[in-house]
C-alpha cells in the first residue's frame, strides 16, 4: 500500500519572490493491485506526487510511505518500485540493450525473457542508439524496460502522451496483464479523463496540491446518472425533493425538467415512474460529466480546473 | 545493503565509463608529452662521450593534470545541472551516499591512473637514457604530491558542484573555494608586513600562498620557487586534512541537496545571497587592505568601490538572469561592508597582539637565536647548521632585547627615525627563548653599523663548532654546481652549466680538500666574496679573475630550513688562485671543455 499523511513540497527559485507549493497537505491511501489515476491540470502537482513517491524529492514535511516504508534515501523501499517520468532520460549513448543491462544491475527481479518478449511485441530495434528513437518510441521503450523490472509498484507520468491509439491500447493491456498476473500496483498521471477513464480502477482530480476529488471508477459511473422528465401539471424541484431523491443539478424549462441524481438507478426511477411523468428517460453519464457536477456540488468550477 | 548504501561497483564502472572520452584524450596527451620530454633531452645531447649527467626529476604534465583534475568532477557530476538526469539519479535504489563515494572514486580513479602512468612512462625513459641518472624517490615524491594537490583542487569542484545547480555558479563557487581562504590570508599578512616590522606573517609557513598545495606544487615546478612543499610534511598533513574535510563538506551539502536544485544556482535564497557576498568578499577586502597598507589614494578607492559594486550586482545579474534581485542585493550591502570593518579589527587585534607579546625585558629571555640570514653574510646552508643553537650572552640578549623595545615603538609609531636616528637600517630575525620555555619569533631592527658588532658578538657566544659552521655539505646531498668567470673587475664571464655527475664528484673532492685546509678567516672571506666586493680580492692577488661558484642541493631527509623555506640551499663560493690553485685549475680544464 502507498500512504501519504499530509504531504508538502515547495519549490525555490533563485528569483522568486516566494516559494511555489506544489503539494499543500495531500494525504492518500492508495490501496495494493489497483490502477489508480491522478489527473488534473497543468503545475496541479502530479509529477511532483509521482517524484516524493519515487525518492527524487524529499518532502518538506509529511511523510510517504510503501508498504510502511518511507521512500526518502531508502533502497529497500526503491527497490519495490520503478518510476518512469514525463521527460525521459537514457543514459548518454546508449541502446535499449545497454540500459537493459544496466537496470539488470540494479533491480534483482529484472526478467530478460520479459524485456525480449515486450521489445518483440512492441517491434523495437533493442541495439538502436535509443537517440534515433521517435518520442512514442522512446514512451514504448520506457515502459518495457519499466514492466522488465518486475516491480511491485509502477509510476507512469503522463506516459501515454505521445502514443499512437494502437500503442496505448498495447501499452493499457501489458500493464492489465502486470496488475492480474502480479497485482502490481500502477499509478497513472495525465491530464486527460477520457485517457484515463477505460484504464484505471480509482481516480483522483489534483488541484493546486491537494486531492479535491477520490473515488472507484465503476462508483463514479454508476452513482450518478441523469434523469429527463416531463408533467402534465405544474412542478418544481420540491416534488422530487420530498421522495428523498437526492439533485446535484437542476434544470426545468416549461413542463419538462433535467436534473442528476446521486443514488441507486431503480430506486430513483421507481419514485418518478410513481409521479405519473409524461416522459421519463434515465441517461448515463460521462467521466467527464460525472466529475464536473462532483465538483460543482464541491463547489470548484471544474471547467476551470481542467482548462 | 552496503552495495546500495556506501559504494556500488556497477555504479563505479559507470563512472569511469562516462569518463571515457575525456579520460582516455588526457591520457593520451599526458603520457605522450611524458615520453617526449625524456626522447627529445635523449637526442639532444651531443655524444656518447658525454657524461652522465644528474637529471631531475621531471614529468612536466603531472602539473596539468592537478587542473584537469576538477574538470573530470564537473563532467562525472554534470547530472546535477539537468533535472531530467538529476532525478534519474536520484530514482535508482541507491542512497546519494553511495552515487557519491562511488563516482568521487571513478573519478579519482581515472586522474591518479593518468598520473602514475605519466610519471612511470617518463621514469623509464629517463632510466633508460644512457646519458642521464636521475632519483626515483624524487619522481615518486613528485607524483604522490601531484596526486594529493589534484586531490584536493577536486575536493573544491565537488564542494561547489554539491552547492550548486548550473555550469556557471559551480564554476564561480569552485574559484571561490579554491582561492578565498587563501586570498584573505594573504591580504592579511600584507597588511601585517606592510605595516608592522616586528614580524612577517609571509614567512610563517601557514600564510604562504604555497601552502595551498596545488599553487605551491606549480610554482615550484614552473616558476623554480625555492620551496617545495613535498620537503613540507607540515604542508602535506595540512593538505591532506584539508581535502579530506573539504570532501567530507561535500558529502554533507550532496547528501541533503534537493534534487530539484538542478537548474537553480544556489539551494535558496538565503544560500544566493551568501554566495553573491562571499564571491565579491576579495574583491571588497582591497579596499581595507589598501586603506591599511595605505597604498592607494582617493581616486583609487572611488574606483575600488565601483568594482566591487560591478562585481556584486553583475553575480546576481549572471546567475540568476533577471534585474529583480537587485533590490534585496541592495538591502545586504551594509553585511559586505561589515566584513571589511570586521577586516580592519581583525587586524587591528592582530597588531596588538603582536607588540604586546615581543619581548620587552631582557630578564625574561633565556637565549636568543638569530636567523644566520644573508644580512650577516652567512649562506642558507650556516642558516640551517645554526637554525637549532642559541647564544645565551647577556650583554648579547640585552643589546637585542633593547633594539626589540625600539622597534616596537617605531612600529608603533610608526616612526623609526626617532628611535634609530637618521641612517640605513637592517633587519634581523631572531627567536627569544623565554623563561618559561616558551619561543617567540620576531624581526628586530638595528643600525646598519650594529651589524657587524652583533655578527661578531653572536657567532663568537652561539653554541655551535666553528668548524661545523664552517663546513661544506656532504656530496651526497649537492645536486647541482655551476659558476661563473669572473675577470678584469668586470662581470665579462663565461657560463659553465651542468657539469656531469663525475665531474662533480671529482670537482668536489678536490675544493673539499683545499677548503678544509683553510682558515675560518679565509673560508668566510671566499665564501661572502661577490662581484661587488671584488676590491677585497684584488689588493694581493696573483691574478684578478675567480669563479663564482654556486653549490645547490637537498638537506637531509626530516631537515628542513626554518622559515617554510624547504630542504634546498644554495652557497656561493669565490674560488681564487691564490687561495685554491688546484680547484682553480680543475675549473680552467671544465671551462675550456665546455667552451670547445
Amino acid at each position: 500500500m502507498i500512504k501519504a499523511d499530509k504531504v508538502t513540497k515547495s519549490f525555490f527559485s533563485a528569483g522568486m519572490k516566494a516559494p511555489y507549493i506544489a503539494l499543500n497537505e495531500l494525504s492518500c491511501e492508495i490501496p495494493s493491485g489497483c490502477i489508480y489515476g491522478l489527473v488534473g491540470s497543468n503545475g496541479a502537482g502530479k509529477s511532483t506526487f509521482l517524484r516524493l513517491l519515487s525518492g527524487v524529492y524529499k518532502a518538506d514535511s509529511g511523510e510517504m510511505t510503501i508498504d510502511g516504508l518511507p521512500v526518502w534515501e531508502n533502497p529497500m523501499a526503491k527497490d519495490k518500485l520503478f518510476y518512469v517520468p514525463d521527460e525521459l532520460y537514457f543514459l548518454p549513448q546508449s541502446t535499449m540493450q545497454k540500459m537493459a543491462h544496466y537496470y539488470k544491475a540494479i533491480y534483482p527481479k529484472f526478467d530478460w525473457q520479459r524485456y525480449y518478449n515486450l521489445t518483440e511485441t512492441f517491434g523495437l530495434d533493442d541495439t538502436a542508439n535509443l537517440n534515433t528513437f521517435s518520442k512514442g518510441m522512446k514512451r514504448q521503450a520506457a515502459t518495457i524496460l519499466a514492466l522488465a523490472t518486475k516491480p511491485d509498484y509502477l509510476f507512469f507520468d503522463e506516459t501515454f502522451d505521445g502514443l499512437d491509439p494502437v500503442m496505448r491500447n498495447l501499452v493499457k493491456k501489458v500493464i492489465y496483464n502486470d496488475v492480474l498476473e502480479r497485482g502490481t500496483t500502477t499509478i497513472i498521471t495525465s491530464h486527460s479523463l477520457r485517457e484515463l477513464e477505460d484504464t484505471c480502477d480509482q481516480l483522483a482530480l489534483l488541484h493546486k496540491g491537494g486531492i479535491v476529488f477520490e473515488s472507484d471508477i465503476q462508483n463514479l459511473k454508476t452513482s450518478l446518472f441523469k434523469v429527463q422528465t416531463a408533467f402534465s401539471v405544474p412542478f418544481d424541484r420540491t416534488r422530487f425533493d420530498m421522495v428523498g431523491i437526492e439533485i446535484l443539478s437542476y434544470t426545468q424549462t416549461g413542463s419538462v425538467c433535467s436534473f442528476i441524481v446521486r443514488g441507486d438507478k431503480q430506486t430513483v426511477e421507481a419514485k418518478i415512474r410513481c409521479m405519473n411523468p409524461l416522459l421519463l428517460d434515465i441517461l448515463p453519464l460521462n467521466l467527464e460529466e460525472v466529475f464536473i457536477y462532483e465538483m460543482e456540488a464541491l463547489g470548484y468550477a471544474f471547467k476551470e480546473i481542467l482548462m | 545493503m552496503l552495495s546500495t548504501k556506501l559504494f556500488n561497483i556497477r555504479l563505479y564502472l559507470e563512472g569511469l565509463k562516462r569518463l571515457k572520452v575525456i579520460g582516455m584524450a588526457v591520457a593520451i596527451l599526458s603520457v605522450t608529452i611524458s615520453a617526449l620530454i625524456p626522447l627529445v633531452r635523449w637526442m639532444d645531447l651531443p655524444g656518447a662521450h658525454v657524461e652522465t649527467i644528474k637529471q631531475q626529476a621531471l614529468c612536466v604534465p603531472l602539473y596539468g593534470v592537478i587542473f584537469l583534475a576538477p574538470f573530470f568532477f564537473s563532467v562525472l557530476f554534470s547530472f546535477l545541472h539537468k533535472r531530467r538526469e538529476s532525478d534519474f539519479f536520484h530514482a535508482i535504489p541507491y542512497t546519494r551516499t553511495c552515487v557519491y563515494l562511488s563516482f568521487v572514486a571513478s573519478a579519482l580513479t581515472f586522474v591518479f591512473a593518468i598520473m602514475i602512468a605519466s610519471a612511470a612512462t617518463a621514469g623509464i625513459l629517463w632510466a633508460l637514457n644512457p646519458f642521464t641518472t636521475f632519483n626515483v624517490g624524487e619522481l615518486i615524491s613528485l607524483t604522490l604530491m601531484c596526486m594529493l594537490a589534484a586531490a584536493e583542487l577536486s575536493a573544491m569542484m565537488m564542494l561547489a558542484l554539491s552547492l550548486t545547480g548550473t555550469g556557471t555558479t559551480t564554476f564561480l563557487m569552485f574559484a571561490l573555494f579554491s582561492l578565498l581562504t587563501r586570498l584573505v590570508m594573504f591580504y592579511m599578512a600584507t597588511c601585517v608586513d606592510s605595516n608592522i616590522v616586528v614580524i612577517s606573517l609571509s614567512e610563517v609557513p601557514f600564510f604562504n600562498f604555497s601552502w595551498f598545495l596545488p599553487f605551491g606544487v606549480f610554482t615550484y615546478a614552473i616558476s623554480g620557487a625555492q620551496y617545495n612543499p613535498a620537503d613540507s610534511l607540515a604542508n602535506i598533513i595540512y593538505s591532506v586534512v584539508v581535502t579530506l574535510l573539504v570532501f567530507a563538506a561535500a558529502w554533507f551539502f550532496y547528501k541533503i541537496r534537493k534534487s530539484e536544485m538542478a537548474g537553480n544556482t544556489a539551494p535558496n535564497r538565503v544560500a544566493q545571497h551568501i554566495f553573491r557576498i562571499l564571491f565579491t568578499l576579495p574583491f571588497m577586502l582591497l579596499i581595507p587592505m589598501f586603506m591599511i597598507t595605505d597604498s592607494v589614494d582617493f581616486p583609487g578607492f572611488f574606483v575600488m568601490i565601483v568594482i566591487t559594486l560591478l562585481v556584486y550586482y553583475l553575480y546576481e545579474l549572471i546567475t540568476t538572469k533577471r534585474f529583480n534581485g537587485f533590490g534585496r542585493a541592495t538591502a545586504l550591502l551594509p553585511v559586505l561592508v561589515g566584513c571589511s570593518l570586521l577586516f580592519a579589527g581583525i587586524y587591528s587585534c592582530v597588531e596588538t597582539a603582536i607588540f604586546r607579546s615581543s619581548p620587552d625585558d631582557p630578564e625574561k629571555v633565556t637565549a636568543i637565536n638569530i636567523d644566520a640570514s644573508y644580512a650577516l653574510g652567512w649562506d642558507n646552508y650556516q642558516k640551517y647548521l645554526m637554525q637549532d643553537s642559541t647564544s645565551e650572552d647577556r650583554e648579547l640578549i640585552e643589546k637585542v632585547v633593547d633594539n626589540m623595545i625600539l622597534t616596537v615603538k617605531g612600529d608603533r609609531t610608526d616612526n623609526f627615525q626617532h628611535h634609530f636616528g637618521s641612517g640605513s637600517r637592517t633587519v634581523l630575525n631572531v627567536t627569544f627563548t623565554m623563561n618559561n620555555g616558551k619561543t617567540i619569533s620576531r624581526r628586530v631592527a638595528f643600525r646598519n653599523y650594529e651589524i657587524e658588532n652583533i655578527r661578531r658578538q653572536y657567532i663568537n657566544t652561539v653554541h655551535i663548532d666553528p668548524e661545523v659552521f664552517w663546513s661544506l655539505p656532504h656530496m651526497k646531498h649537492i645536486t647541482q654546481i655551476y659558476g661563473e668567470l669572473y675577470s678584469n673587475g668586470d662581470y665579462g664571464f663565461i657560463d659553465v652549466y651542468h657539469f656531469s655527475e663525475r665531474e662533480i664528484n671529482d670537482f668536489y673532492k678536490t675544493l673539499l680538500e683545499e677548503y678544509n685546509a683553510l682558515s675560518i678567516e679565509e673560508k668566510d672571506f671566499i665564501r661572502t666574496l661577490n662581484p661587488a666586493d671584488e676590491y677585497k680580492y684584488q689588493e694581493n692577488a696573483k691574478n684578478d679573475a675567480y669563479f663564482a661558484i654556486t653549490i645547490s642541493g637537498r638537506l637531509p631527509d626530516n631537515e628542513s630550513l626554518s622559515g617554510g623555506y624547504g630542504r634546498y640551499f644554495s652557497i656561493s663560493l669565490a674560488i681564487t688562485e691564490d687561495m685554491m690553485p688546484e680547484t682553480f685549475r680543475v675549473l680552467q680544464n671544465l671551462s675550456k671543455t665546455y667552451l670547445e
